[in-house]
């Protein structure tokens, strides 16, 4: 039997963090990765292979029968499957857009802010703003984060300033920077977790077109893959196991966990023990793992005797607007997304919370090219190939994130029919979002429009206008499905990470998510992993039996 | 051209040393590797010639040759071809593909013609009418629904418009449409 002392389950935002901290405090951490380390290849610069346009190859790993991606249903189909985040070593962090948000204080505490929302879980984080505000310096200055927060009145107070300046605007984010201050709001540019310059032994940014959807060529852009995880390496104390599959949390009858089940990368199924367990596989990857972790004590899976494990998951709905400018505005100049206002994020008429609007990623031709380029023109033939030449480099455009509401029905459930090849059964998504998300998305996408009316763009269209509450649900931005709380019947897992019915099991990602805030959710993950970690670190004594 | 032209030329060097093996053609006087000459030599991975000749005849109809080349011009059916092989990322396709371009074939020999061989207008007007399912069931029996255009559409969106390093935008048609210059990572070579 093998032993360890701390085993981590997912390398990505939130595991890479938590795993530096014990590594770094001289625990010694095995750390499992069901894909392997995403190479820089010439697929790069492949527009047919981005996470945002996956047609011929879908994005780092994990590939083959054996890695295949983690599937899940949106539909509630049982023949649909589409793939989920990255899987490799940093996982989405390797590959996103890398806007490095921090919530805003009042994203910790909707409940008190807003009261009940009827008919959604939404509730009070079981800490504020000011207990992360260390963690989200930790990962500003450890992941590494661009940016300023001079022009934005609405974000939290920070102790230490960002460590590195802020990108500079696009022709695109000119605009949009003067039309939002004439209108009164508040500009502000992106922080970005790219190198605005050289920093952490790494190269600044050589802006690329397209960045978001693929590793970066020369490690300008910061994951946990090139920052966290080899400063875990290097303590001597990280041992990474990569193509490595976890199937199952193995418990005690005192509620213990003992230490994990994993198909190595020769396909041969072991147990690893440990004296802690983390799990950080992302919110649908973690769910499932409880899940599935069936035992005496645990019939219903681990942390699930109030049925909540998988529940109030959580996505982004994203909105806008687009237009057209008067003349040719597109630069080679990537990675585009620059500038940003919060003044929609709360404080709204007649719904709860809000989001950020902000410039966005440069778009690919054929990104460009999907469905029609006007409103109520042909998505083929001649016309839609005039406006392609008349209009490609023209765009203009505002959108962002909606904070999501979660309710009780929106879940996701284990799929015993749809299994991987180890046998583990795929999750599936069910249930509807709130009304809310109707709501707050249709007035975000109405001051996007207004915005760029006022720039003088022209062909001004909504983006994303809905009138139906999301189904199902959870992609890229997936959290919530372990949520932290202080009451068991509602929540998962307390205030550090700790599954409420366990000693000794920990959650470290997106899953602990209690509002998924109206932002991307990363540098939060991130915040959270670094947190956990401290948590432990501070009970190991305890722990180490 | 629009911009750019000096930049893109030394870009089109490097694109050939980062794709290796990869693709097309000669630019502006820069001669390349010819690898996308599948169609060239007739050998097609997934379909039939006459499948092929279907299937050139609706891209071309989905991006025209105007003044600029158009989808047969980008060799976008290569691209599709080579997504179809066994193995390949649309394999799982090649059946519905078949059955549609068929299907298409005998609703447009109520006319007397193969699809290929109808005028401009014939062709647009069926494809319009299959786009909206309103081809007649007796003449449309087949599983796949005629409403598959829409996927072909965005299929030849991808040979017409994605890199040429699987197979279409020969030449790199779209980006030089658009004014898009290569490889795709400009920083890089703004660096060099
Ligand atoms: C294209 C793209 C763009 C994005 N842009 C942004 C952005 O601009 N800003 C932002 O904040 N966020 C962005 N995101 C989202 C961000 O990447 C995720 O929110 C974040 O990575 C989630 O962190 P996590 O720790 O919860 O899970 P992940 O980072 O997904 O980590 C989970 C890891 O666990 C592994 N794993 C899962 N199950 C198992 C198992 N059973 N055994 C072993 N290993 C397992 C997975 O392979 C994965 O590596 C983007 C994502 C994508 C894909
Ligand atoms: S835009 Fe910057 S961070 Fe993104 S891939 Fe290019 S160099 Fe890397």
């Amino acid at each position: 039997m093998e032993f360890t002392d701390a085993i981590v389950v997912g390398s990505g935002a939130g595991g890479g963090c938590c795993a530096k901290v014990l590594a770094a405090a001289g625990i010694r951490v095995v750390m499992f990765e069901r894909g392997e380390w995403n190479r820089t290849d010439p697929l790069g610069e492949d527009d047919l292979a981005g996470q945002r346009s996956p047609c011929v190859v879908l994005g780092p790993g994990p590939h083959g029968r054996r890695t295949r991606k983690e599937h899940f249903h949106d539909n509630g189909d049982d023949g649909v499957v589409r793939p989920n985040n990255a899987a490799c070593v940093g996982s989405g962090t390797v590959t996103y857009g890398a806007m490095g948000w921090r919530f805003l204080p009042d994203d910790f505490r909707l409940k008190s802010k807003y009261g009940e929302l009827e008919g959604s879980t939404m509730d009070d984080w079981p800490f504020t703003y000011d207990d992360l505000e260390p963690f989200y310096e930790q990962a500003e200055w450890e992941v590494g984060v661009a940016g300023s927060d001079e022009g934005n009145p609405f974000c939290g107070p920070r102790k230490k300033n960002y460590p590195m300046p802020p990108f500079p605007y696009t022709p695109e984010s000119k605009i949009m920077d003067a039309a939002f201050r004439k209108q009164g709001l508040h500009p502000f540019p992106t922080p970005l977790l790219r190198n605005s310059i050289p920093f952490n032994g790494r190269p600044a940014c050589i802006h690329n077109r397209f960045c978001v959807g693929y590793q970066c060529p020369i490690d300008a852009k910061n994951g946990t893959q090139n920052t966290v995880i080899p400063a875990a390496i290097a303590t001597g104390n990280l041992d990474l196991r990569i193509r490595c599959m976890v199937v199952e949390v193995m418990m005690d009858d005192t509620g213990k966990a003992v230490g994990v089940k994993y198909f190595d990368e020769n396909h041969q199924l072991r147990e690893l023990r440990a004296k802690v367990v983390v799990l950080a596989a992302a919110a649908l990857g973690t769910a499932r793992l409880l899940l599935a972790s069936k035992s005496g004590r645990f019939p219903n899976g681990i942390g699930n005797a109030h049925d909540v494990v998988g529940r109030n998951v959580q996505t982004h709905r994203y909105v806008g607007a687009r237009g057209f400018w008067k003349e040719e505005l597109f630069t080679e100049d990537g990675p585009g997304t620059n500038v940003a206002i919060c003044d929609y994020s709360h404080d709204n008429p007649g719904f709860v919370g809000g989001g950020i609007l902000h410039t966005d990623f440069q778009f690919t031709p054929y990104i460009f090219a999907g469905g029609s380029v006007l409103h109520g023109t042909a998505s083929w033939g001649q016309e839609h190939k005039n406006l392609m030449r008349r209009f490609y480099r023209r765009q203009i455009r505002i959108i962002g994130p909606i904070q999501d509401m979660p309710t009780w029905q929106r879940r996701v459930v284990l799929n015993d029919s749809v299994r991987d090849c180890w046998g583990l059964p795929f999750v599936r998504s069910e249930g509807q979002g709130h009304i809310n998300d109707v709501k707050a998305g249709n007035f975000l996408s109405d001051r996007a429009y207004e915005i760029l009316q006022k720039t003088g763009a022209e062909h001004i269209q909504h983006q994303g206008k809905n009138d139906r509450p999301p189904f199902g649900g959870a992609g890229q931005h997936q959290g919530g499905t372990c949520r932290m709380g202080n009451d068991p019947k509602t929540s998962v897992t307390n205030g550090w990470g700790k599954v409420h019915e366990t000693e000794n099991l920990y959650l470290a990602d997106g899953s602990l998510l209690v509002s998924i805030g109206g932002f991307n959710p990363a540098l939060t993950i991130m915040a959270l992993g670094f947190r956990v970690g401290a948590g432990i670190v501070r009970d190991w004594d305890s722990m180490k039996g | 051209m629009k911009k750019n032209t000096s930049l893109s030329r030394r870009a089109f060097g490097k694109w050939v040393t980062v794709v290796g093996g990869g693709t097309a053609a000669g630019i502006g006087g820069v001669h390349l590797l010819d690898c996308a000459g599948d169609a060239a030599k007739g050998q097609w991975l997934a379909l039939t010639d006459n499948e092929i000749r279907i299937l050139e005849a609706v891209a071309e109809q989905i991006i025209p040759t105007d003044r600029d080349p158009g989808a047969k011009e980008a060799r976008v059916v290569v691209y599709i071809d080579r997504q179809l092989a066994p193995d390949a990322a649309y394999a799982h396709l090649a059946e519905r593909y078949r059955e549609w371009l068929a299907a298409l074939d005998s609703a447009a020999k109520r006319s007397g013609k193969p699809f290929a061989e109808l005028s401009w207008g014939e062709q647009t007007s069926l494809l319009r009418e299959a786009e909206s399912g309103k081809i007649p069931k007796e003449v449309w029996n087949v599983k796949t629904p005629q409403s598959f255009f829409h996927t072909v559409v965005n299929h030849v969106k991808q040979g017409f418009y994605g890199t040429p390093a699987h197979g279409g935008n020969f030449n790199y048609a779209s980006y030089r449409m658009l004014g898009v210059i290569v490889p795709t990572c400009t920083g890089r070579n703004r660096v060099s």
